[in-house]
């Protein structure tokens, strides 16, 4: 038992010492936050974008661009409410200011209610009950601005020649100004032609969304939300019906609670419901990622040490099962190390960035702490990782050099990609027929079962893929142990397929 | 076995499939002394040594080891140092000294001051806490000649210990064997440079095609092999054929001299005496007279030269 302590304490320290864990364990979570974090740097980098839109019929226009304002208004008081909740004291203000409440709360009214008062009126109230060195608000920056026709164009001519007068704005090879300064390009051309009637397509009638940006989404889909509520507004005032009415009934707030059969049936679902979801799909990546950081080190370790023969001082000293066993449990506290690292790490940064991602934070760690969720992902990583690791331990106990390893990686990786191939099917269908045999077989098993359980699958598959998983590790544990006894002291070509099935089945 | 015996083999075979790697080998090693462990290249050295210490299982046969019939439950009364030697590239050198030797049994205090002891001793006490990578081969091989004594052990296995070493190191090895030696140790070390084996052994113990050739002492050894006799001098040197116990007179072709020389290989038990009266009544002015004792060299061709051969050709 003091045996395999040390080299497992010994295997964690070496670890430790190497350069290439840490550049692992830091990168990760630094490529998460950067591809979480680009898009939006990027968009913020660019500043507001100008678009140009001309209306033929005049009718719209104006519409247009009141709902857009109401839409930034509401984005201007979600941030409020995000500055307020952290920065401002629970004082009269919140009292006074009603509509300043979470993000899912804020309906049209409170935004109306917002916009009443201004933004400067409001940022008034706030002052006095402000924490000390709190920051000034930022407002949102609006994402796009609407901008005239440059002189020259005539806004009432052939949508097709606007288009063709302003290409060369559109492409970026002349640039436009707005209140924001100048652009290298334009970023969208609207046009609605004199021809439009809502509801009828016809050629040469349809609204025209002239970008050189294929893959804009942002703008075109707000355009047609605002533009759909604002024919339907036509339509009804055509049919005589009262104003008021129709700006009664397209303001609707609707309510929506949703409600999850798996988890407790009468509840509405909550933010922890929502998490439950996408918790285990991020958990059973973050095994994934783990367990093939540390098996990598286990088999660079391995083979270090037979191709340098430190091995057989080890030998010496200790069985070969003392030395396997020693191994698996120092590399596997390195990759709870990497687990605890990146959990904290999330956290931390959910907590330094605002308000509401911390709140996403708390319920995050309600979530992982009272739910079984937390502990059926520990057994399912220990399992993972023991069947990883017991597999590139047999291949660094017959491979001479990592040169050798790889001919036996590829075969294992393709293997291990499995699941994450399939996790989309699994997560969206989790008690369908891929997900339920996929569970049965003990390599998937860890990562199948842990997108599964949000489902609440059947418990007799839980308990029963379970049991093989269980079986299945420990015989791949005694058979590994055979292979690593048998090639330790092995030099020369690595063995060949039949010669490892001989050192896997048992004597005659 | 006896009080005294820390090792005994008996009967002890070892195959890999078709091939017989040690045949029935059967041998004893008593407390104290260094014991040679000869053998040519693929003798089958190593996988005794490696059974001795109970890294693989004999095919057939037994060892006891310190009273033991496995070697990894005393291993911390044993210390070896295989032939090819590798340590832990990023540790340093004290760490890996104390690493081996806690391994060995030792607490983590103890092991850490035998350490530091130890390569002050063996003049790197500045390299301590240097990480392996940056030792120089020499350095690296004594810090793990060290890793293998640390713990204080009273039977020390050494596998091929010279083998890289520089001149300089290798006497300071052979100054630390005699010293272990001294101390009270039993030391067993397999080579196949004979010098090195004439010099410490007290006991040697010759293997070939995985077989035992001889067991016994250096001078035991020596008598396995006729006595020679180089002459050189002028006058009628065919005398010396017609002499009882010569067995036969061969031309010296390592002479220089213009004059005859020639190599007489004597019987066992003849009188070199007997050749130098026949020069003085034969008229034979002698200019060269050497009463030659077969090397150690000599005794390893002469007995294990045909399996080095074989081992060579396979």
């Amino acid at each position: 038992m003091r045996n395999i302590w040390l080299i497992a304490r010994h295997e964690f320290l070496l670890v430790m010492r190497t350069r290439g864990f840490w550049i692992s364990v830091l990168v990760a979570p630094m490529i998460g936050a950067i591809a979480s974090l680009v898009p939006q740097w990027i968009e913020s980098a660019q500043g507001a974008r100008y678009y140009i839109l001309i209306d033929q019929t005049g009718r719209y226009g104006a519409s247009i661009e009141a709902e857009r304002e109401r839409g930034y208004q509401r984005e201007l008081l979600e941030a409020l409410s995000d500055y307020a909740r952290r920065y401002v004291g629970r004082g009269g203000a919140f009292m006074e200011l009603d509509f300043l409440k979470p993000i899912a709360d804020i309906k049209d009214e409170d935004v109306a209610a917002f916009q009443a008062r201004g933004l400067e009126a409001v940022i008034k109230i706030l002052a006095p009950d402000l924490k000390e060195g709190a920051p000034a608000f930022q407002a949102p920056e609006r994402r796009f601005i609407r901008i005239d026709a440059p002189p020259g164009i005539d806004p009432g001519g052939d949508p097709r020649v606007i288009g063709s007068a302003l290409s060369p704005h559109l492409m970026g090879n002349q640039a436009v100004s707005g209140p924001a300064g100048s652009r290298p390009s334009l970023y969208a051309l609207i046009i609605i032609p004199k021809g439009f009637v809502p509801g009828v397509a016809a050629l040469g009638n349809s609204i025209q969304i002239w970008s050189t940006s294929v893959a804009e989404t942002g703008l075109s889909s707000e355009l047609r939300r605002i533009m759909r509520t604002l024919a339907q507004r036509e339509a009804y005032l055509a049919q005589g019906i009262d104003p008021a009415l129709v700006a009664k009934v397209q303001t609707l707030a609707i309510g929506y609670d949703s409600y999850n059969p798996a988890s407790s049936g009468d509840a509405a679902r909550s933010l922890t419901d929502q998490l439950i979801q996408f918790v285990p799909m991020m958990l059973s990546i973050v095994l994934w990622i783990i367990t093939f950081i540390v098996g990598g080190i286990l088999l660079t370790n391995t083979i270090e040490e037979r191709s340098n023969k430190l091995i057989e001082v080890l030998l010496s000293s200790v069985t070969a099962e003392e030395l396997m066993i020693g191994k698996l449990l120092g590399v596997g506290a390195t990759g709870f190390l990497i687990l605890a690292f990146w959990i904290g790490a999330g956290l931390a940064a959910l907590f330094a960035f605002n308000g509401e991602a911390a709140m996403f934070g708390r319920e995050l760690l309600k979530l992982l702490f009272s739910s079984y969720l937390i502990f059926a992902f520990l057994l399912y990583f220990l399992a993972s990782y023991l069947i990883v690791t017991a597999v590139y331990l047999t291949i660094g106990s017959i491979a001479n050099t990592i040169q050798d390893s790889q001919g036996y990686l590829v075969p294992v990786s393709v293997v291990m990609m499995m699941p994450v191939i399939m996790a989309f099917i699994i997560q969206s269908d989790p008690n369908g027929t891929v997900a339920r045999v996929m569970s049965w077989v003990p390599f998937f098993t860890p990562f199948v079962m842990m997108l599964r359980l949000p489902a609440n699958p059947p418990a007799f598959e839980v308990a029963g893929t379970g049991i093989v998983l269980f079986l299945f590790v420990v015989g791949l544990l005694f058979l590994v142990g055979r292979i690593f006894r048998a090639n330790l002291l092995r030099s020369g070509q690595p063995p060949a397929w039949r010669e490892l099935l001989r050192h896997v089945l048992p004597r005659s | 076995m006896s009080d005294r015996c820390v090792l005994d083999l008996s009967c002890v075979t070892k195959t890999y499939g078709d091939f017989t790697a040690v045949r029935d080998l059967s041998f004893s090693v008593n407390a104290g002394g260094i014991t040679g462990f000869l053998g040519p290249n693929g003798a089958g050295k190593t996988t005794t040594l490696r059974m001795i210490l109970g890294m693989i299982a004999p095919s057939s046969g037994e060892i006891r080891v310190l009273g033991a019939p496995n070697a990894l439950k005393v291993r911390g009364r044993i210390g070896y140092l295989p032939e090819e030697r590798g340590l832990y590239r990023k540790m340093t050198a004290a760490q890996s000294i104390a690493y081996l030797a806690q391994l060995k049994g030792m607490n983590g205090a103890s092991a850490k001051k035998s350490a530091l002891n130890l390569l002050e001793r063996f003049g790197l006490k500045g390299f301590a806490h240097a990480r392996i990578e940056a030792l120089s081969k020499g350095m690296a091989q004594k810090v793990q000649i060290l890793a293998a004594i640390a713990h204080g052990p009273e039977l020390i296995i050494l596998d091929e210990p010279f083998s890289g070493l520089d001149p300089v190191n290798q006497q300071v090895l052979e100054d630390l064997i005699r010293e272990m030696a001294n101390e009270g140790r039993t030391l067993i070390f397999s080579t196949h440079v004979m010098q090195h084996a004439e010099r410490l052994c007290d006991r040697l113990i010759l293997i070939a095609a995985g077989e035992k050739r001889f067991d016994g002492t250096l001078g035991e050894a020596r008598h396995l092999l006729p006595r020679r006799v180089r002459i050189a001098g002028r006058g009628d040197l065919s005398l010396f054929s017609k002499i009882p116990g010569v067995v036969s007179v061969t031309p010296d072709s390592d002479d220089g001299h213009d004059h005859g020389a020639i190599v007489i290989t004597l019987a066992e038990g003849a009188d070199p005496q007997a050749l130098l009266r026949a020069a003085f009544e034969g008229n034979v002015a002698l200019e060269r007279f050497e009463v030659r004792e077969p090397s150690l060299h000599e005794v390893f061709v002469a007995l294990a030269g045909d399996a080095a051969r074989e081992a060579v050709v396979r």
